[in-house]
């Protein structure tokens, strides 16, 4: 085999042939990073809509149709013994006229 | 001084090019090109066929780089990318033109020329002639004998030809027998 070793095993590439390929290779990186930041984006963009519907679910009020209303209840102070007898008593003095000069003395 | 990719096996430089270190794939690229380009010149048998050949392989090795399961043998998976491109033009051709695979015009050889190479521009002269006979053999032995050349285990050129080790130990038998015929006429 010793005649065949002078059949080059290696040959000098041309020089335009190098530029071209590793500017192919150059383009192929560019190209993969330009995907995987656009699959970052549409991931992280997926996951901040998730995150600020989630916020907004527990956070922000429903509308009012949706929501039950509280029943308003209207308290009626309980009048005391005293303020009754009171409320009666002027009440007959309302009706009765007894503001004349004769029940003042 | 060396860079540290300088030492790192094609597994581990591919790996840092698809994570984005172009310097990487530069490494690569120049620890092979000079035994792809030897290949695939002897192969095609023509020089501006081979640049185009030698480029398109690369480019489709680009392509294919993230899938590529590092075995080790990352020039006998590029020899195969370049050989079955090759392939698939001839074929092309032959549906086109309607010619045999083997048709090539074989080259001048040089006279005068001594058995055992003694000076560079002998031993030039002779691999132009093993260049030369290698032409005249049929595609499949010379490239079983090419690959070897590039220390292609025989399993692995089976491989490539998708034969068995046997049909390839067979070409590679003819394909010896034939150059050293071819080269001792040459020699006489």
């Amino acid at each position: 085999m010793k005649r065949y070793e002078s059949l080059p095993k290696e040959l000098p590439v041309p020089d335009f042939l190098n530029e071209k390929i590793l500017r192919a290779a150059s383009d192929f990186s560019a190209r993969r990073r330009k995907k995987a930041a656009q699959r970052r984006i549409v991931f992280g963009g997926a996951a901040a809509a998730a995150a600020m519907l989630m916020t907004a679910y527990f956070v922000f009020p429903q509308s009012p149709k949706r929501m039950p209303q509280p029943t308003i209840r209207q308290e009626v102070p309980e009048w005391s013994a005293i303020d009754q007898e009171s409320f009666v008593l002027c009440a007959e003095l309302d009706s009765c006229n007894l503001w004349d000069e004769e029940f003042l003395i | 001084m060396t860079s540290p990719l300088e030492n790192m096996d094609d597994g581990a430089l591919i790996a840092s090019f698809l994570r984005g270190g172009e310097a990487a794939f530069e490494v690569l690229y120049r620890r092979h090109r000079g035994a792809l380009y030897a290949f695939l010149t002897h192969l095609v048998g023509d020089s501006a066929e081979a640049d185009e050949v030698f480029s398109e392989t690369w480019l489709r090795a680009l392509e294919k780089l993230p899938k590529y399961r590092d075995d080790g043998k990352f020039d006998a998976w590029l020899f195969r990318i370049g050989r079955n491109f090759y392939l698939d033009r001839c074929r092309a051709r032959q549906r086109r033109k309607n010619v045999s695979l083997d048709d090539e015009t074989p080259p001048p050889v040089l006279a005068n020329v001594n058995s055992e190479p003694q000076t560079q521009s002998e031993a030039k002269e002779t691999g132009e002639l093993i260049a030369a006979a290698l032409r005249k053999l049929p595609a499949e032995q010379r490239e079983v004998f090419l690959l070897r050349q590039q220390d292609v285990a025989f399993k692995e050129i089976a491989s490539i030809q998708r034969t068995s080790v046997n049909t390839v130990l067979s070409r590679m038998q003819y394909a010896l027998r034939a150059l050293r015929r071819e080269l001792a006429e040459i020699v006489q």
